[in-house]
């Protein structure tokens, strides 16, 4: 059921990755605070967390392209541009951090949004997480369908396959970056409005989501799709059964050991293209 | 998490306080600590400093320390050990503060009560509950919090008392809970308890579904989580989203937090250590309740007091001493005993064997002391229903 939400975290850093070639070291933290957003409305107005998603999501997607315009779209594209990305992003990560802890204290805090479970089949489905993992299906569908079916969609598509290519065929690359990096970070919002339901986070946990968007990105294969939601359903998947047969204790560990296993075996990512 | 964060500079957070009219003249006595202001011990870091800072406060309204107003320089350990132990290295060395209090929490104390020790500093530990601490054979570091081992005797008496067999465990993996849990598996058999599931998880864990499928094939009476507040609501609430049904809950540190509260009906029936209470009859302590709501609009939980005694105990030896020698101090504090708003403050060496732990129970929305029977608000209810009766 997690391995839902951790879908649609690695969506986002996929999209900004593949079209642009950044790692954004930043990503976990607007998931972070697109789930504070969400406890804030929720504990001072009472506001259902699946309304406030979409809130947080033009939240992420704002700051995001703000972010791409006046930030990274400043880069000089040479040599050292993705050096300086990864800083810039690095940056972006910690004014959020203090930014979050500013606005809402350093503690953590979850919400409580439909506690207990439906029992299915002798089955004990936690409420939360099942929604949760609904509407991370949901908008992983459309953003399929948006990449798919849309003129923005495609030119997204072009730019991350060719740059030169795309830039020939008359689209505007710096507004398809700044729109892919808006909708990496609303993607990175709506997981973290559903995460909130389901975990406590902390304005300083942001890193770790960061790492488990990175690695199921490493293995389900850059620029993939499916690669991206079946990494993560593998990841989902390992952490919980490692905890379970072995101790908590490697299943905090699994992601970079999977990592290895597939950077050593298939570089590419099991749904890689192999680098021309 | 990953260590990239705890390279950096923790970010300095200095409290100035007004100074006493009347020492307006004469130099501060500056005293250090660090607290966890962020991460998972931030919660009751917090309540650990505004103890401090209300203790400073009445002091120099009183007048001051030796005719001298007292300041604090705090900063934030992030709730990591080694941040800990390069603050207090700095408070020490750079800031050569005159007197220390220790951090929040075992693991961050256990850290840096090496550097105190180091450099012949008295350091009082408010929040360090493990005794493995201070059987070093420290002679500068004086444990000012309950001993771990007695964290849990209310619960496992109350078990006893209803007959439950067998106990589960789950602790986070670090210094604190893992005293508690030694210490309870080691008295589990004299309350007539068999300890048939006890394992850890690390530190920041958010996902305990995996361990908690293990112990609800094991169907246990009693559960414990020795952990901390975050991770407390975590277990409790996946328990009951994995429907792990005990008649008894009990954790140790998380549901004394007025903000356990935040699980709404979940926190029903939930039983918490807690090593003071609002309504205990230890001299001073309704005035510091009433005092500490004034200053910080809220109300104080348990590690405000112990901090705010900490602060009662070096006050008092200061006194005795009239100086702020630390040898001297050591010596005094080693013999002292002093009745603080937290309990009967007395160390044998440098353990604390004078406070003694508590329970308190969920019960319609608010915390009530149920154990020891003499100050008991309310009556402890047993068993808790299944999840799937509960709304």
């Amino acid at each position: 059921m997690v391995g839902g939400v951790y879908g649609l975290m690695s969506l986002g850093i996929n999209l900004v990755w593949g079209v642009m070639g950044v790692v954004n070291l930043a990503h976990g933290d607007f998931i972070i605070a697109a789930g504070f957003l969400t406890f804030w409305l929720f504990a001072r107005y009472h506001l259902n967390p699946l309304v406030a998603l979409p809130v947080g999501v033009a939240m992420g997607f704002v700051l995001g392209a703000l972010t791409q315009k006046f930030l990274l779209g400043k880069v000089p594209q040479d040599r050292g541009a993705v050096k300086t990305s990864l800083l810039m992003t690095f940056g972006v990560s910690y004014i959020l951090i203090n930014a979050a802890q500013l606005l809402f204290g350093s503690e953590f805090q979850t919400v409580m949004f439909l506690p207990g479970s439906w029992h299915v089949a002798g089955l004990d489905f936690a409420k939360s997480r099942t929604i949760a993992f609904l509407m991370a299906s949901a908008v992983s569908l459309a953003l399929w369908a948006f990449l798919r079916f849309t003129f923005a969609g495609r030119a997204i598509r072009a730019v991350s396959q060719s740059v030169d290519g795309a830039s020939v065929c008359g689209i505007d690359i710096p507004r398809t970056r700044i729109v892919s990096f808006g909708i990496g970070s609303a993607l990175a919002s709506a997981a973290g409005a559903l995460l909130v339901m389901i975990f406590a986070i902390s304005p300083a946990m942001g890193n770790g989501y960061t790492i488990r968007s990175f690695a199921v990105t490493v293995i389900g294969g850059l620029g993939s799709f499916p690669g991206a939601l079946l990494g993560a359903v593998i990841l989902g998947m390992s952490e919980v059964f490692a905890g379970y047969l072995a101790s908590a204790q490697i299943a905090n560990g699994i992601a970079f050991l999977l990592f290895l296993l597939v950077l050593l075996a298939r570089p590419q990512g099991l749904f890689g293209r192999k680098p021309s | 998490m990953g260590t990239r964060w705890m390279i950096l500079p923790a970010i300095a957070v200095v409290a100035a306080f007004p100074k006493a009219p009347a020492a307006a003249e004469a130099r501060p006595i500056v005293i250090g600590a660090s607290m966890s202001l962020s991460g998972p011990y931030a919660a009751g870091g917090r309540y650990s400093l505004e103890g401090t800072q209300l203790w400073a406060d009445e002091v120099n309204k009183a007048g001051g320390l030796l005719g001298r107003p007292v300041r604090l320089v705090y900063y934030d350990d992030k709730s990591d050990a080694n941040t800990g132990v390069q603050l207090y290295e700095k408070l020490i060395t750079a800031d050569k503060v005159d007197l220390l209090i220790g951090p929040y929490s075992s693991a961050v104390t256990s850290a840096v009560s090496t550097v105190a020790e180091k450099h012949h500093m008295v350091m009082l530990g408010p929040e360090a509950a493990d005794v493995k601490i201070y059987q070093r054979g420290y002679k500068y570091n004086f444990q000012a919090q309950t001993q771990a081992g007695r964290y849990m005797q209310g619960a496992l008496t109350l078990a006893k008392a209803h007959g439950y067999k067998k106990l589960a465990m789950l602790s986070e993996d670090t210094a604190f809970p893992k005293a508690v849990s030694s210490e309870v598996a080691k008295m589990a058999a004299q309350y007539g308890l068999d300890v048939v599931f006890n394992e850890t998880y690390p530190k920041g864990s958010s996902d305990f579904s995996a361990l908690l499928t293990k112990v609800k094939q094991i169907g246990p009476d009693v559960v414990f989580a020795n952990s901390y507040l975050p991770d407390s609501q975590g277990i409790i609430r996946q328990c009951r989203e994995l429907g792990v049904d005990a008649k008894m809950f009990a954790v140790a540190v998380g549901a004394a937090e007025p903000e356990f509260g935040n699980l709404g009906s979940t926190a029903e029936y939930i039983f918490g250590a807690t090593q003071w209470g609002a309504s205990m009859p230890w001299p001073g302590n309704a005035a510091f309740v009433k005092a500490y709501r004034q200053k910080f609009n809220r109300a104080p939980d348990y590690h405000s007091a112990a901090n705010y005694a900490a602060g009662q105990v070096l006050e008092a030896a200061v006194k005795q001493v009239g100086s702020l020698d630390q040898e001297k101090l050591a010596a005094a504090i080693s013999k002292l005993e002093l009745d603080t708003v937290y309990g009967h403050f007395q160390v044998d060496r440098t353990i604390q064997v004078g406070y003694d732990s508590a329970l308190l129970q969920w019960q319609n929305g608010k915390q009530a002391l149920v154990w020891p029977d003499k100050m008991a608000e309310a009556k402890p209810v047993l068993p808790a229903p299944p999840w799937s009766k509960r709304q």
